[in-house]
């Protein structure tokens, strides 16, 4: 090897995170709400955070999604905020999620409802949105990544754990989980990550197996503490796609690429408008000139899922989802039919998938041109 | 050898190094690099000789960036 430069400057990390409006709302009121049936979703929010919709998804206007971070305004990177000053009760109390207040275990449901889908894994009060999108884009592009593998640890059947697989450094890492999860206390409502799916897990437990490879743990994982997922927040989420898959992670910066490039390198990474290595991007710490994420709807700091590539009416456009499962981006995008080929596994049988793109599930297809502008980068696992 | 084969045979090395995190493949100026991403940049008089991440590896240019933090 010879020996080269570092580099010139020496900075200290940056700590980010987002929370789910909808996880903090939930928190907040203290049930769990059918989103769907709510029939005006941001007077809800805004009522309850006591703060307009249009001004919660970019850290400068001292958001409650954005509590113990700030944005420093000579970087315009998020760094972590010490004051105890209080902002709003929204704040406050998104402060007190973070901080771990009333807390039951509790075990709530199966590993698998249905099926592995991309939909399931829902970000809760804990800005860890890199890995829950990375989740979702290996349950989109590589399925059958994502398995329970269970064994029974005494005589009665409820007693067992699942294991769950990661990789670090190339090497196979092997989490013993039970499904006890940290719930908020009386309401049994999820704090963190949940399923779309009533009564479902997986997503739930890959994020405490997750946790608990992050802390260092052994042995079995049952209750961690509130710290122990704190510590989890901001991180990257291609290397999390690799730490899910073991592929290789690829970054590109929207920046440095045109368009064309941009467009290339996500077809390169889908069959038939679906991607088949798992993708997803990332937004700026805060709009970049020329884009309001406020109007737009595109949360600032926070990752999405690439779920594949969309053409309509001579436009092109990447088809992304939110890990929120809400909250999709309303400037420049395509509100049709979305189809996509569901790449064949082993020889076996594919088919094609639709998707409408006017449903709230946080999945839209948002224009090339704008995507460029607006998104940070992108990476893939291959 | 691939970039990917020249990342994976020293991946291991580059994270025993200082601050360094991970390691992933990103594109610069038409053709792909390895990066090296680090949760501290330290200026290379500051470093001893071995801790310096190499400008290239199996003639693949690298490129040292702060680690990635999104919530």
């Amino acid at each position: 090897m010879t020996k080269e430069t570092v580099t010139q400057e020496q900075a200290k990390p940056e700590t980010i995170g987002v929370i789910n409006p909808y996880a903090l709302v939930e928190s907040m009121i203290g049930k769990k709400i059918n989103w769907k049936a709510v029939h005006n979703q941001q007077k809800l929010l805004e009522d309850t955070l006591g703060m307009p919709y249009e001004k919660l998804f970019d850290p400068k206007h001292n958001s409650p999604l954005y509590a113990g971070l700030k944005l420093d305004q000579k970087t315009q990177k998020m760094v972590r905020d010490s004051s105890t000053a209080t902002l709003s009760k929204a704040h406050d109390f998104a402060l007190n999620v973070r901080n771990g207040s009333g807390i039951v275990w509790s075990d709530p449901g199966i590993f698998f409802e249905e099926a592995t889908e991309t939909s399931d894994p829902i970000q809760g009060g804990l800005g860890d949105c890199y890995f829950i999108a990375a989740l979702a884009s290996v349950a989109w592009a590589r399925t059958y990544i994502i398995a329970q593998r269970t064994r029974a640890t005494g005589t009665s059947q409820q007693a067992f754990v699942d294991m769950i697989e990661f990789f670090k450094n190339g090497a196979s890492v092997k989490i013993d989980v039970t499904e006890n999860l940290p719930l908020n206390s009386p309401s049994n409502s999820y704090i963190y990550c949940r399923s779309s799916e009533t009564g479902e897990l997986w997503p739930a437990l890959y994020e405490k197996a997750y946790v608990f490879m992050r802390k260092g743990g052994s042995g079995v994982c049952d209750q961690l503490t509130t710290a122990d997922y704190n510590a989890i927040a901001g991180g990257d989420p291609v290397a999390s796609i690799a730490t899910l898959t073991n592929l290789t992670p690829y970054y590109y910066g929207n920046n440095a690429l045109s368009e064309t490039e941009i467009w290339d390198k996500i077809r390169q990474n889908c069959l038939s408008y679906k991607t088949f290595n798992p993708m997803v991007a990332w937004t700026y710490s805060t709009a970049p000139a020329g884009v309001n994420y406020s109007s737009s709807h595109i949360v600032a700091n926070h990752a999405y899922s690439i779920l594949g590539w969309h053409y309509s009416n001579n436009r092109k456009y990447v088809v992304l989802r939110n890990p929120w499962g809400n909250t999709e981006a309303t400037l420049n995008v395509d509100n049709g039919t979305w189809m996509a080929w569901d790449t064949p596994y082993y020889n076996g049988p594919g088919w094609w998938r639709a998707a409408n793109l006017q449903s709230i599930d946080g999945i839209f297809a948002l224009r090339l041109d704008t995507f460029k502008q607006a998104f940070a980068g992108f990476g893939v696992g291959k | 050898m691939t970039i990917s084969e020249a990342l994976h045979k020293h991946e291991a090395e580059l994270k025993g190094l200082p601050n360094v995190v991970h390691t992933g493949i990103g594109y610069k100026d038409g053709k792909e690099i390895i990066l090296v991403f680090v949760n501290k940049k330290i200026a290379e008089q500051q470093l001893e000789k071995k801790e310096i991440i190499p400008h290239n590896i199996e003639g693949f240019e690298t490129d040292v960036q702060l680690e990635i933090k999104i919530g």
